[in-house]
């Protein structure tokens, strides 16, 4: 989070180590707060399950090369049920190894959240503080903007620009790029106008602090948490619209991607060849509802309105 | 030159000549249209000596806050002069603002919303000193440590977080804030409104001190009558955007020359029965008019219990001296005072 330390001199090292202390302290109150509720912890535990299973998948199964997110293909084993010699969960109709796909789908899955979210919480972190914190010409332009991103729905929209560029993954992260970075504008402009009318603010100005400064050390962290909430919950519907749009076809054929593998086996659910989509299809629902248990949790003890209970 | 230097001493700290404050009101979709302004300050003139304290009363909603804040340019001026030793404050650039906000500083109202929740108190109580370079690293933790003394606090307070302290100590990190940068002037808003009977006095007290020790001068804006008679030697009472009587704070307690400083003051109660029984009490009725379209004539003719037919609804009175030195807004001041007007019902 932006403080205002390191600025302007330099502030006693004594203070800097007991605001560093603070912080981690109130952070683990926070995380310890919300896994009080066992819906929040059973999301956190998933997260790191899948997180783990992501940063590890080389170590769970060998890459495969040259490309480790294309799944391995074996000719030999077409639409192998579960517990094929050497494919645990079986293959897909073009012999994929879905095991590999679950595994490495959880490395692109992060990927592509991860990028999305950071992406779209720079983009949306700038745009909304221009907007609440200048005000005026500046808020009304960039809020109209804004509103004509809201206006289209964000699966067509997305699905309309990843279409346009092409079928590629990079170009799913792109368009989910493109459509997500006006919620975080709002939510961001909401907040900085209530923070504003605050009278340390005001007392900022008095001392004669200047504007970039009340914005980086009472302004911003104190409109940031929402954002933080968003971004959780983000890193969840970010996988879910992803994969909807690798299950269209629009990323490349045989990418190790949950949304691919569901799209690969549906065709051969109604002959019985259930494992291709279920085990995929679980893994997103999964990482979906593992983000939002946490994001709903975070926002029960981070919300402002709940805040000083 | 001699001559202005031996004038200098009596030139007021602060001239606050016709200092008037609108905001728009603005209305439209995509074109703004300029529909009406908030007159929340208009026309209003004061001066402050050195060392003095000027208290500015009135009701909620007549515009004494938004005085205060724009002395310090937190509100730019609509029109008026407001001359800070001798420097118009509305001319200055950021810069030359910047410096003179090293002595003009302010104490909010509300110790809740002034101290920013994410900053420890050292670094509240010592930013000032870094943004304008007189201290910082060790000096500053010695500074600080000094500043909370003066206040009252102890020096461990200064690793702590605003929210580990009480409002009537909240206040008194606010008042080390501002007296940082060693002001000539501090405005203060409402400082004592939000804090509990038991710490108003301590603080009003405090306040007192550090005049003293620090040769400070207040602007003391207050609804409370009794607080503001303790600490003002001078005070001015405003109704809806202008000033309607200025005296000395014995004089405008013993003889009010107004009829709305009257019937502020016989709000207050008065701790005896036997007075508090006989004596008459002027009542206002009706609410403030709105600053947007403030009534013709004397603004406060709508609840005026000595309004005249004619001249109260059409001349707008001056503020003008009387014998005693009071300055007054009403066009019989002299005739409520010699009992020649008895109060009515305001509507006729």
């Amino acid at each position: 989070m932006a403080s205002g330390s390191g600025l302007i001199g330099a502030r006693p090292a004594a203070w800097r180590f007991r605001a560093l202390a603070t912080r981690v302290r109130r952070t683990t109150d926070i995380l310890r707060e919300s896994f009080r509720n066992p819906t929040t912890l059973a999301g956190g535990l998933i997260v790191l399950v899948l997180v783990l299973m992501a940063l590890f998948a080389p170590a769970i199964i060998e890459a495969n090369s040259p490309n480790a997110y294309q799944m391995p293909r074996n000719f030999a084993a077409i639409d192998a049920p579960p517990g094929t010699d050497g494919h645990l969960l079986g293959t897909t109709p073009t012999g994929g190894d879905v095991l590999y796909g679950v595994v490495w789908g959880a490395r692109n899955s992060l990927r592509l959240s991860l990028i999305v979210v950071s992406i779209t919480v720079v983009i949306g972190v700038a745009v909304g503080s221009l907007a609440g914190f200048l005000g005026g010409r500046w808020d009304s332009l960039l809020m109209r903007v804004v509103d004509v991103f809201l206006s289209i729905p964000e699966l067509i929209f997305a699905l309309a620009i990843a279409a346009t560029l092409g079928p590629a993954f990079g170009n799913i992260i792109l368009a989910l790029a493109i459509v997500f970075w006006v919620k975080y504008a709002r939510i961001v402009r909401g907040q900085i106008i209530h923070v504003k009318q605050n009278d340390y603010v005001d007392a900022a100005r008095v001392i004669g602090d200047s504007r970039w400064r009340i914005y980086l050390k009472d302004v911003l962290p104190n409109s940031i948490t929402p954002v933080m909430v968003q971004a959780t919950l983000d890193m969840g519907h970010v996988v879910l619209i992803g994969a909807t749009l690798s299950f269209i076809g629009l990323a490349e054929a045989g990418l190790a991607e949950w949304g691919n593998l569901v799209s690969e086996g549906q065709s051969g659910i109604v002959a019985g060849r259930w494992w291709v989509a279920t085990f995929a299809g679980a893994m997103v629902f999964l990482w979906a509802l593992a983000f939002n248990l946490l994001g709903d949790g975070l926002r029960d003890v981070l919300d402002p309105r709940t805040e000083g209970r | 030159m001699t001559q202005a230097a031996a004038a200098q001493p009596s030139k007021p700290l602060l001239e606050v000549e016709d200092l008037k404050v609108y905001f728009p009101i603005r209305s439209g979709v995509l074109i703004d249209r300029h529909i009406g302004d908030v007159k929340a300050v208009d026309g209003v003139s004061f001066e402050i000596e050195r060392g003095e304290t000027l208290g500015l009363v009135g009701e909620s909603g007549c515009g004494k806050t938004t005085v205060g804040r724009t002395i310090l340019r937190l509100y730019e001026p609509t029109e008026g002069r407001i001359v800070f030793d001798g420097v118009d404050v509305g001319s200055l650039n950021p810069a030359g603002l910047r410096k003179l906000r090293r002595r003009m500083q302010m104490v909010f109202q509300d110790p809740y919303s002034s101290l920013n929740p994410r900053q420890n108190v050292g670094n509240i109580v010592g930013e000032p000193l870094q943004i304008h370079g007189i201290a910082s690293g060790r000096d500053m933790e010695k500074k600080v440590a000094e500043l909370l003394d003066i206040v009252g606090l102890p020096a461990g307070a200064a690793n702590r977080y605003p929210h580990e302290f009480s409002g009537g100590q909240r206040q008194r990190i606010g008042l080390a804030r501002s007296l940082s940068l060693n002001p000539d002037l501090i405005v203060a808003d409402e400082p004592v409104s939000a804090l509990d009977v038991s710490i108003q006095a301590q603080m009003i007290n405090l306040l007192e001190d550090l005049q003293k020790e620090f040769d400070l001068t207040y602007l003391f804006i207050a609804h409370d009558l009794a607080v503001v008679r303790h600490i003002s030697d001078r005070i001015a009472v405003m109704y809806l955007g202008k000033i309607v009587e200025v005296a000395s704070a014995d004089e405008l307690y013993t003889s009010p020359a107004h009829p709305y400083t009257m019937a502020l003051l016989s709000a207050v109660p008065i701790p005896d029965p036997e007075i508090e029984l006989q004596r008459e009490r002027i009542i206002l009725k009706g609410d403030l008019p709105s600053p947007v379209d403030p009534p013709f004539g004397c603004r406060f003719h709508t609840r005026c219990p000595f309004r005249q037919p004619e001249r109260c609804d059409t001349e707008d009175p001056a503020l003008r001296p009387l014998p005693e030195g009071n300055l007054v807004a009403c066009h019989y001041s002299e005739e409520i005072r010699s009992g020649a007007l008895t109060p009515h019902d305001p509507t006729p």
